[in-house]
């Protein structure tokens, strides 16, 4: 049964699972570059070009999260991650091969707040720390991996908080709603979100 | 070898994969093109990739190229964006250059990146790509088909999409173009189907860990080798000593 | 006698933990090894979920075992290893989209004889002659996504020929497919079960492929009971039993229905009509013709069934009618082009009902679906509480026995049970011609009377357009007032269709 099930060990429709997600959110992913792309240069004028991406950061670490949330598992949303992440370079992100490290790392930020629950708890109060986990830590890469300190730190400051803001928006509370939306569903049956959810109102109506 | 087809995609993988790594040190204009431009000839001249799915892909990157000239030319003096752009260090003397030389730098980089890429994706069968990595990375089988399966998915997102729109027009429900409701009900019917398909390939037999046999067995030759160490040499010799 | 092939000993099994009933309850059934089985029940009895909890899938991939044993030729289902089971027992699910994780026939084979471990050379040869059995080599290297609903499902049988367990489970199989084939796939089986002694356990709502076959009629009552021992000698005492529990008696003739007097005028014209296959709304070259200047008059106020062999085009028809097809000749709606009208106009015309319900669904719960359907626009659950709307969506759902589920997500309904909120949410709507692409597979046979008499309803009080596609040819006899089959690339009207032509 669902409890005492195996943490450690990845079943068939748990790898299924993680992939699965992988494959979708890498065209998301994929399409919030462009977006970004967009806006970055709109906004290039300004001076806060760099900063075009940030509102929609919280988007590129959702597979992660999302992905821990149904299966609860050590591990998946770091994969989930990284396959997004590599198909999204076979698309054709302009980034290359560095975005699979940085998918990896954004995957562990994800899990490293389920990691001090030891994978106990998953409500919208962890999924909220993970994201601001996820937000913080990858912008503490990129301000090492892109050399942001060469440039005036309060706009390093206000990427960082947007960041952090869209994180929680996009990684925190929409990827919950996400969840939470397909585990009633009752897709998700199979994994310990649905259990934990779909069930959570007796859904028989007498008569 | 005859064609790209006949590389093994683990080696191949690699090789592309270092390349692209030895690609992110790399300020030379040159060598990007020429990494573009072999990966071109390849794919048009070496390879069964169909030359209209070439096109489908060159075309969104041709715009986004330009888009990236534009900004590398307009925002020369900055390098925060340009290093951040190509996400690598050590471009700090980029500001010295002449606006257009930037332009080129950034646009050409991301064009040395979609070669490989395509190089890889279009001459590769995922089914290619799912054996070699069980028999040449020890992967085991659940993780292998796992990704298959879920490869197989992609050209079914779109049709699912299309479907979940259509059955909402057709009950005379408008939803704009960019309503969230359909790309739930198609994500929602993604999703079911990954749940029944562990069911169903259980049903068939399939032990993610244990004993099959293999209509095909993919097998390392000695040119896969040397292409594996051969190809990112000669792109790292690019970076080492070419300028520009 | 031996060990059965499959069995569940005081077998309790719930979805979710909070459900308040269990769906299995206390379930003894043993299907004997070596014989032909039919499970039959009223639908969204349980057949499905205890044939997959028999096949071992289940508690694995969903679900919760409250109570009970399963047992595989006597040992515990819980001892064998996923390739034992599978060489024990295969299954075959109701939902033909559902089943296979390659993109096409020859490496789903190819995928299923490496999982049993067939020796590489012989490979090829044995997936090809599987494929050919049914007469599917054509299709061998066709993506499944371009299959027609029938072909799915022969491609799942296809499968499970290949796989060659001790035990084989069969959920529905002939639900999509033609009377030729069906009747043709049940005597392999049965060529299948005297040679090889193969437990066979078909669980289907219709007998008349079987009635020749089987060895034993189990019936799965409401209420975890099992009827079983209902053999071919005595199924004559079980007349009344089939009636109460809303199962299909094969024996005897259906009225036929008597089409009203007079002339009713007509809804669709089709005058030369040319499609050919492969979705899309350009025309494609090198795709085969299904219908060749073919000519018919679908008549308001009427129901008009067409029947044809899988993948004769009939699903592609409708496509067309809705605008979603090139099509080259005439389909006049209501006197105007259909390639002229406008989508918009053209849906508020026009309903459908898809021929897999899962695509249909717009909301994620039962009752809003319902009033969806019934306003014609989307409507907000927590709008519902307490308003006229909700009493008719319920009234409505209780016609159709949905109403115990109507906070459920329309995913969690049983495939029956899917199908018939599909037909009811588009009957609710104010659509004036309404295309039912096979509204009665997987239903019992009272559920079946309950659409079609709702149908017949609407048509004579309403004077809608219903266009209806079945495989069952005593269907459009009892219910339709014109017929027409897909012969030879033509539509041929027939009255009364109770001779489906062979491939
Ligand atoms: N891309 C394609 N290329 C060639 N043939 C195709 C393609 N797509 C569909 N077809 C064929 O078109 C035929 C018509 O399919 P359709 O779904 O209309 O059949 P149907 O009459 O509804 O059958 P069923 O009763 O099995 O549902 C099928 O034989 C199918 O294999
Ligand atoms: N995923 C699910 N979550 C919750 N309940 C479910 C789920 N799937 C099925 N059920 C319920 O379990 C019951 C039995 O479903 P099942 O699919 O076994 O019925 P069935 O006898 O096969 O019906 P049919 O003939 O319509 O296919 C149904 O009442 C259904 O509502
Ligand atoms: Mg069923
Ligand atoms: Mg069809």
């Amino acid at each position: 049964m669902a409890q005492n099930e195996n943490r450690f060990s990845w079943k068939l429709k748990d790898v299924l699972m993680v992939a699965i997600l992988g494959v979708l959110f890498s065209f998301l992913y994929l399409g919030t570059v462009y977006l970004g792309m967009a806006i970055t240069t709109a906004l290039t004028p300004l001076g806060w070009g760099q900063a075009g991406y940030e509102p929609f950061y919280g988007i590129l670490f959702m597979a992660a999260s999302l992905t821990v949330f149904i299966i609860q598992k050590p591990g998946t949303g770091i994969v989930a991650e990284v396959i997004a992440a590599i198909l999204e370079v076979l698309m054709g992100n302009w980034f290359g091969p560095g975005v699979i490290l940085t998918g990896l790392i954004q995957g562990a930020a994800v899990e490293l707040v389920f990691l001090a629950t030891r994978y106990r708890r998953f409500d919208m109060q962890t999924m909220i720390l993970s994201a601001v986990s996820v937000g913080v830590l990858s912008f503490l890469y990129h301000f090492w991996e892109s050399q942001f300190y060469l440039y005036p730190l309060h706009i390093s400051l206000v990427m960082l908080v947007v960041r952090t803001i869209s994180s929680v928006i996009f990684t925190g509370v929409i990827a919950t709603l996400i969840g939470r939306g397909l585990a009633k569903t009752g897709i998700l049956k199979s994994y310990p979100l649905g259990q934990q959810l779909a069930g959570a109102e007796s859904l028989e109506v007498d008569g | 070898m005859k064609t790209m087809e006949s590389i093994n995609p683990v080696f191949k993988m690699g090789a592309v994969l270092l390349s692209a790594v030895i690609l992110t040190f790399n300020h030379a204009v040159i060598l990007n093109l020429l990494v573009f431009a072999a990966g071109m000839v390849l794919i048009l001249f070496f390879s069964r990739a169909e030359k209209r799915r070439l096109l489908k892909f060159l075309l969104p990157i041709g715009l986004i190229i330009t888009a990236l000239f534009i900004t590398g030319y307009k925002n020369a003096e900055q390098t925060l964006l340009a290093s951040f752009a190509t996400g690598t260090h050590g471009l700090g003397g980029l500001a010295s250059m002449s606006p257009v030389y930037t332009g080129l730098q950034l646009s050409t980089r991301v064009l040395a990146y979609v070669g490989l890429g395509l190089l890889f994706s279009l001459t590769t069968p995922a089914e290619d790509m799912v054996l070699s990595m069980m028999h040449q990375l020890r992967v085991k089988p659940k993780f292998a088909y796992g990704i298959l399966a879920a490869f197989h998915l992609v050209p079914n997102i779109a049709r699912e999409l299309e479907d979940a729109k259509f059955a909402y027009k057709v009950r005379g429900i408008s939803c704009g173009p960019f309503a969230l409701q359909p790309f739930f009900a198609a994500m929602v019917n993604c999703i079911r189907w990954s749940e029944n398909l562990a069911m169903a390939m259980e049903s068939k037999g399939f032990d993610g860990d244990g004993k099959r046999t293999y209509a095909r067995i993919l097998s390392v030759r000695p040119a896969d080798i040397i292409i594996l160490i051969a190809v990112p040499l000669l792109v790292l010799l690019g970076t080492l000593f070419l300028k520009y | 006698m031996a060990e059965p092939a499959l069995e569940a000993r005081g077998l309790s099994f719930r979805y979710l933990e909070q459900n308040r009933k269990n769906v299995l309850e206390d379930v003894c059934i043993r299907f004997p090894a070596g014989k032909i089985t039919i499970l039959m029940g009223s639908s969204g009895c349980g057949k499905s979920t205890l044939a997959a909890l028999l096949a071992g899938l289940y508690p694995e991939n969903g679900g919760i075992v409250t109570g009970g044993e399963r047992r595989l030729f006597g040992r515990l289902m819980e001892d064998y290893t996923i390739p034992q089971r599978a060489q024990a027992v295969s299954m075959m699910f109701q939902n033909a989209d559902l089943q296979f994780c390659m993109e096409t026939l020859r490496q789903e084979l190819t995928f299923c004889l490496e999982n049993i471990s067939c020796p590489p050379e012989e490979m090829a040869a044995r997936a090809t002659r599987a494929a050919a059995e049914l007469g599917m080599e054509d299709l061998l290297d066709r993506p499944f996504t371009t299959l027609s609903g029938g072909e799915k499902q022969k491609a799942a049988l296809c499968c499970i020929f290949l796989l060659g367990a001790k035990a084989i489970l069969l959920d529905e199989p002939f639900a999509n497919i033609d009377p030729f084939w069906a009747a043709r796939i049940a005597q392999m089986l049965k060529a299948l079960n005297r040679q090889y002694g193969t437990a066979i356990i078909v669980i289907d709502h219709m007998l008349d492929h079987w009635l020749d076959a089987f060895d034993e009629i189990q019936i799965l009552l409401g209420d975890g009971q099992v009827c079983s021992g209902i053999t071919r000698e005595n199924l004559g005492d079980y007349q009344s039993l089939f009636q109460a529990e809303g199962l299909r008696w094969p024996y005897g003739a259906t009225p036929a229905h008597t089409p009203g007097a007079g002339e009713k005028p007509p809804a669709i014209i089709l005058e030369g009509l040319t499609l050919s296959a492969g979705k899309g709304r350009h025309q494609k070259e090198g795709h085969p013709l299904l219908l060749q200047g073919a000519k018919a008059l679908f008549r308001k106020g009427e129901m008009t069934a067409l029947m044809g062999p899988s993948g004769c085009g009939k699903t592609t028809l409708f496509r067309a009618l809705l605008g979603q097809q090139a099509y080259g000749g005439s389909i006049r709606i209501g006197g105007r082009e259909c390639k002229k009208i406008p989508q918009k106009e053209l849906f508020r015309e026009i309903g459908i009902v898809f021929q897999n319900p899962s695509n249909q669904f717009i909301t994620q719960n039962v009752l809003q679906e319902a009033a969806c359907g019934l306003q014609g626009r989307m409507v907000k659950k927590e709008a519902l509480a307490g308003t006229e709307l909700e009493k008719q969506a319920i009234a409505l759902l209780e016609e159709f026995n949905l109403h115990r589920f109507r906070k459920y997500s329309p995913y969690m309904l049983s495939q029956g049970q899917q199908r018939r909120l599909a037909v009811l949410s588009i009957l609710a709507g104010k659509q004036g011609i309404l295309l039912l692409d096979e509204p009665t597979y997987g239903q019992d046979d009272a559920m079946t009377r309950e659409i079609m008499g709702l149908l017949r309803r609407k048509v004579e009080e309403e004077g809608l357009t219903v266009l209806f596609s079945t495989h069952d040819a005593r269907l459009a006899a009892e219910w339709a007032d014109t017929c027409y089959v897909f012969s030879g690339k033509e539509l041929c009207r027939e009255d009364h269709g109770i001779h489906q032509p062979g491939v």
